[in-house]
C-alpha cells in the first residue's frame, strides 16, 4: 500500500470566522501502479485534497499513511503550469537536477530524453522559453517536471485544463504512457468525467467535500482514443453523470 | 525645430525665446564664461560643461549605489514586516507621500551645503523608489513558482534564489529605468542651490542669468546624456529579461 487516507478532514476558517468544510470524512488507499481518477464539481475539494497528499496543508482530522512511514517522492502537475518563464525547457527539467548539483552532462542527457518521451523535439524545444509554447507543449514540459524525479505519485490537478480537445487527448495519453512505463501510482482530480473514466482505474467522486461514490473501471490498457465511442466507456460516464446530477 | 527656428527669428527675443541656431552658434560658446573665460569660446564651453557634467555623473553613481543598497534593505524589511502585521500599508503610504523634491531644502540645512549633502540626497531619494519598487516586485511573484519550487525538494534559501530573484527582476528592471530617469532630476534638485558645480549649478546661474539659452543647452545636455543612459539600459534589462 503506498499511500493511505484515513478519514481525512479538513476545515479552514473564512474571513467572516465562519468554518468551511473543505473536506469530509475521506478515505482511500492507493497501490503501486494504480490510476486513480476524483471526479467533482468545482468546490468539492479536489484540489485541496491533492494538497493534502502532497503535504502542502495538514489534515485537521483523520491521517496520511505513507508507505515506509515518510512522505514519497511526488511529482505533481498544478493546474497552472508554473513553468518557470526565466528558464528554458531545458532548465525547467532540470530544475530539480540543479538543486540536488547533479552535473550538468548528465541532466542534459536526461532532459533530452524527456523531452522526446513528452513527445517534443529536443532540437526544436529544449532551448525555447516558455512564452515561445503553445499551451499544449507548455502542459508536457510542465508534465516533465512532475516526472523527472522519478516519483512514486504522481498527481495531477485538471492535466486537460484550458486545452482543445486535441491537446487534451494527447496529454491523457502521454500521462497513461509515461505512468505505466515506469509504473507510477496516478491521482489524477479533475471535473471531466471523459478524462476521469479514460485514465482512472477507479474513480472516486467528490462533492462538496465528501465521497459519494466509487466506481472501478474495467477496461483494458493501454487505453486509446477509439475506446471513447465504445458502449462500455459511455455507461461509465452515464453512471458518474448520474452521480454527479444527485 | 524648424517652427521654433522661424517663431524665434520673428520674434527676435533670444533671450526669451531663443532660436536652435542662436542656441548653437551664441549660447553653447557663451557657456566658456563658466570655465573662467572672459569672451565666448566654444571650447573652453564644451570643456567646462564637461567637468561640470563629469562632476554630476559620479555624484548620481554614487548617490543611486547608496540609494539602491538602502531601498533593497528598506523593500526587504518592509515586506518581512507584512508577514507578521499588517504594519506595511502604512509605512508603504508614508513612503510614497513624501515629497522629494520637497525635501531639499531639509538637506541643505542638515549638510550645511556640503558634498556629502548631495549624495545623501540622491541616495535617500533612490532609497524611497527602489524601496517602493522592490516590495511591490516580491509581492507580485506568483504563489504558484514558489509552490513548484517547493514541491521540487527547494529550501527557503533556494527558493529564493532560484525564484524570487529571477521572478522580481522584469519589475525591478522598470524600477531601475525610473531611478536611471529620476536620477537626473534628483542631481539638479540637489545641485541647484547647494553645490558649486555640477550640471544643476550651472542651471542655477544660468536662471539667475536669465539666459534662455544657456537653460536650454543645459537641458539638452540633460535629455541626450538621460536618453543615452535610458537606451543602454534599455539593451541590458532586454537581454537579461529576454524570456518574459
Amino acid at each position: 500500500m503506498l499511500l493511505s487516507l484515513d478519514r481525512i478532514g479538513m476545515h479552514h476558517v473564512a474571513l467572516s470566522g465562519e468554518v468551511a468544510e473543505a473536506l469530509v470524512d475521506v478515505s482511500f488507499d492507493l497501490d503501486a501502479g494504480q490510476f486513480l481518477s476524483i471526479v467533482g464539481p468545482s468546490g468539492s475539494g479536489k484540489s485541496t485534497l491533492l494538497n493534502l497528499i502532497a503535504g502542502v496543508y495538514t489534515p485537521t482530522s483523520g491521517s496520511i499513511q505513507y508507505s515506509g512511514g515518510k512522505l514519497p517522492h511526488l511529482g505533481y502537475l498544478l493546474q497552472s503550469n508554473a513553468l518557470f518563464p526565466w528558464r528554458t525547457v531545458r532548465r525547467n527539467l532540470t530544475y530539480s537536477n540543479d538543486l540536488r548539483r547533479i552535473s550538468r552532462e548528465q541532466s542534459d542527457t536526461e532532459a533530452t530524453e524527456l523531452c522526446r518521451q513528452l513527445g517534443l523535439d529536443p532540437q526544436a524545444y529544449l532551448d525555447k522559453y516558455p512564452r515561445e509554447l503553445s499551451g499544449g507543449e507548455q502542459r508536457r514540459v510542465a508534465l516533465g517536471m512532475a516526472v523527472a524525479m522519478a516519483p512514486a505519485i504522481l498527481l495531477l490537478d485538471e492535466p486537460g485544463s484550458q486545452l482543445d480537445y486535441k491537446a487534451k487527448w494527447a496529454i491523457q495519453r502521454l500521462v497513461q504512457e509515461i505512468a505505466m512505463r515506469h509504473r507510477f501510482a496516478v491521482i489524477c482530480v479533475t471535473h471531466d468525467l471523459e478524462e476521469a473514466v479514460f485514465l482512472g482505474d477507479r474513480v472516486i467522486v467528490l462533492n462538496a467535500g465528501r465521497v459519494e461514490d466509487r466506481v472501478e473501471i474495467d477496461l483494458p490498457r493501454p487505453r486509446r482514443n477509439e475506446l471513447r465511442t465504445s458502449a462500455q466507456f459511455n455507461a461509465y460516464i452515464k453512471r458518474l453523470m448520474g452521480e454527479q446530477s444527485n | 525645430m524648424l517652427a521654433l527656428e522661424i517663431i524665434g527669428r520673428i520674434c527676435g527675443l533670444p533671450l526669451l525665446l531663443p532660436w536652435p541656431s542662436y542656441i548653437v552658434t551664441v549660447s553653447l560658446p557663451s557657456l566658456a564664461v563658466f570655465g573662467g573665460a572672459s569672451q565666448p569660446d566654444l571650447g573652453i564651453a564644451l570643456l567646462s560643461l564637461g567637468s561640470h557634467l563629469a562632476v554630476t555623473i559620479w555624484r548620481i553613481i554614487l548617490g543611486v549605489i547608496l540609494g539602491c543598497a538602502a531601498g533593497f534593505l528598506i523593500g526587504s524589511g518592509t515586506f518581512l514586516l507584512a508577514r507578521r502585521c499588517s504594519g506595511e500599508t502604512i509605512l508603504l503610504a508614508l513612503l510614497r507621500s513624501l515629497p522629494l523634491f520637497g525635501l531639499i531644502p531639509l538637506f541643505i540645512l542638515w549638510f550645511a551645503g556640503r558634498e556629502i549633502g548631495i549624495w545623501m540626497y540622491i541616495g535617500f531619494s533612490t532609497a524611497i523608489v527602489v524601496a517602493t519598487g522592490f516590495y511591490q516586485a516580491i509581492i507580485n511573484i506568483p504563489s504558484n513558482y514558489l509552490l513548484q519550487a517547493k514541491l521540487l525538494g527547494a529550501t527557503p534559501l533556494k527558493q529564493f534564489y532560484t525564484v524570487v530573484v529571477p521572478a522580481m527582476a522584469p519589475e525591478l528592471m522598470g524600477t531601475v529605468r525610473n531611478i536611471l530617469g529620476l536620477s537626473w532630476a534628483f542631481s539638479l534638485g540637489a545641485e541647484y542651490t547647494s553645490s558649486g558645480d555640477g550640471l544643476g549649478h550651472l542651471v542655477y546661474l544660468s536662471y539667475l542669468y536669465a539666459d534662455m539659452g544657456k537653460l536650454a543647452v543645459l537641458a539638452a545636455v540633460y535629455c541626450i546624456f538621460g536618453l543615452m543612459v535610458h537606451l543602454v539600459w534599455s539593451r541590458i534589462s532586454a537581454q537579461l529579461t529576454r524570456w518574459a
